[in-house]
């Protein structure tokens, strides 16, 4: 098992009056190649849960193992858990200090000690991997690209570590919808081509459906469900409950068949929506006929 | 009405744009008339911001003139009054909240109006009823939500009687129940003032009175949601996206044209032509 987490708990200020319980109880299993989507209300432990994966935070009880490793353990190589499993922050972008691109993407590999052509070749492939050209942006100034090129910068910078996993928290929050199909695009292709595992945190369910295959809604702390992408997406009302509104798609197939117009509930896409439509309609004019 | 007569507007001091210094707004030309629900859209960097911090003189225009019920937003003795009238609410929930209780900080616009208190504790009353958060208006604005946070801006505005709202990505930092929460309070506006809404999220333009489309600090396109959401390949050279139900009516057209002769634009919309 890639990542596990066994009974894991976390409480914010504990032994407090202001204690709050951001995660209680946590078990979970993510096997290398995965695509994840995270769901949950503001609050509900996504971000304390995703900074246990890579040992930003370690379990006040139970136990995160990487590869077989305690995170919490004495003598643990964090720094290698970390370069294993990259973490992007919200609006990373905000975080850029360098003065040029090549700077700011070389910064952790050159950290660990990585330097010359093998530093060049690592910052090619990551600016490559986000779909950036090496040669056109490398010498320009982080701060002077556009809010979408510096979100890839951004995760660029995280990938030139070459990660085994890649955790990203709202990679497409607050872009325009060219500039999320891009990123969208880009990671599906990691995942799918080099077999790295995504866990994708998101409020987003359309984008989501665009990328994760398994999806964990949280709640208070919990994981309140666990399951195939299409599962979760097909109970429409039920996973109201937990403040998450599936995708528009899943919406209206839920609506149809609520009217007896029978397609395949948990549909992600508008084109696998639109078959299914079509496909009905067929159905039914063939009964008419008959 | 606001109106923007000729604006042009770059960053700096020069006079005029240069190259690496091009304009954010171009010509442009727009009417807010009171009372509507208008929804800009387009992608990063296109001047939709900019534009936004032009109807209540944030920012002045270099050429052209912005006009706020008769009054010019670069004349100092009508800024005032004109900040009363346009009130702004930005992206962050978190950077928009002043005071220590959510009472407090509705009150503190009308405060500065210098109006008796009793006409203070009226607007603070009516303004978190009409955003829903009248019963949190002893709370710290720290432990509410972003959603919650953001009607306790909007209430902010509302106390000061303002006649436009703009909401400049007031819902891209928002959870989908918080979204939700505000896009009701909005619609529920929108009679009583006009509102002027910038978003990514093509889904929050289906329900507005009218659509405007920014690309390169112009304003391109303007017309009823089902008009501009028609315009296919129109849509994706603005660098947006069609809403999903309205891509999925489009799909199904294809293979039957008769179907959709209105174009649909909410999942009710789409299920009610299926099912008749």
């Amino acid at each position: 098992m890639f990542i596990k987490l066994e009974k894991v708990s976390f409480t914010y200020l504990p032994g407090t009056p202001l204690a709050i319980t951001a995660l209680e109880d946590i078990d979970l299993e993510i096997e290398r190649g995965e695509s994840i989507g995270i769901v949950g209300r503001t609050g509900c432990g996504k971000s304390t849960l995703i900074q246990h994966f890579n040992a930003l935070l370690i379990p006040q009880s139970g136990r995160v193992l990487v590869d077989g490793v305690d995170t919490g353990k004495k003598g643990v190589p964090l720094q290698e858990i970390r370069r294993k499993i990259g973490l992007v922050f919200q609006y990373p972008e905000d975080q850029f200090f360098e003065e040029t691109v090549f700077k700011e993407v070389a910064f952790a590999p050159h950290n660990l000690g990585v330097e010359g052509k093998e530093l060049e070749y690592k910052v090619r492939w990551a600016l490559g991997a986000v779909g950036l050209n090496f040669e056109a942006i490398k010498d320009k100034s982080p701060f002077e690209l556009s809010g979408g090129q510096m979100r890839r910068v951004a995760i660029a910078s995280i990938l030139s570590m070459e990660p085994e996993a890649l955790v990203l928290d709202e990679p497409t929050a607050g872009l325009d919808p060219e500039g999320k199909r891009i990123i969208l695009n880009q990671l599906e292709k990691l995942q799918k081509e080099r077999g790295l595992t995504l866990i994708i945190v998101s409020h987003s369910m359309e984008d989501l459906a665009r990328v994760a295959k398994r999806i964990i809604i949280m709640d208070s702390g919990k994981i309140k469900f666990d399951d195939d992408i299409r599962q979760v997406f097909s109970q429409v009302e039920w996973i109201r409950s937990s403040g998450i509104f599936p995708p528009v798609t899943a919406q209206v197939a839920w609506l149809l068949r609520e009217r007896g117009f029978d397609v395949t509930p948990g549909v992600l896409t508008p084109q696998e929506l639109a078959e299914e439509i079509q496909l009905k309609i067929l159905e039914r004019k063939k009964a008419n006929v008959g | 009405m606001i109106e923007f007569k000729k604006v042009n507007f770059w960053y700096g001091e020069e006079d005029e744009p240069e190259v690496g210094n091009e304009e954010v707004l171009r010509e442009v030309d727009l009417e807010i008339p009171q009372g509507k629900f208008m929804v800009l859209l387009g992608r990063n960097g296109s001047g939709k911001s900019t534009l936004a911090k032009h109807t209540n003189g944030l920012l002045l225009p270099k050429s052209g003139e912005v006009i706020v019920d008769g009054m010019n937003t670069g004349d100092e003795e009508s800024i005032w009054e004109i900040r009363r009238r346009v009130g702004l609410v930005f992206q962050n929930p978190d950077n928009q909240i002043i005071a220590t209780t959510v009472e407090e900080d509705v009150a503190f616009g009308p405060e500065n109006l210098g109006l008796p208190r009793e006409e203070i504790l009226a607007r603070v009353e009516e303004a978190l009823n009409l955003v829903g958060m009248a019963e949190y208006r002893n709370k710290e604005p720290h432990l509410l939500s972003g959603g919650q946070k953001q009607r306790v801006a909007i209430a902010g505005v509302l106390a000061m009687h303002p006649e436009y709202l703009i909401l400049d990505e007031a819902t891209s930092m928002l959870d989908p129940e918080g979204r939700e929460e505000l896009m009701k309070v909005i619609i529920n506006l929108r009679e009583r003032i006009a509102v002027f809404h910038i978003t990514h999220n093509v889904e929050e333009a289906t329900e507005a009175d009218e659509v405007l489309i920014m690309d390169e600090g112009r304003i391109v396109a303007r017309g009823k949601p089902r008009e501009i959401f028609s315009q296919v390949e129109k849509i994706e050279e603005w660098g947006l996206e069609l809403p999903q139900v309205v891509e999925t009516a489009l799909l199904i057209k294809k293979q039957f044209p008769s179907l959709f002769e209105v174009l649909p634009l909410s999942p009710g919309e789409l299920v009610q032509e299926l099912c008749l």
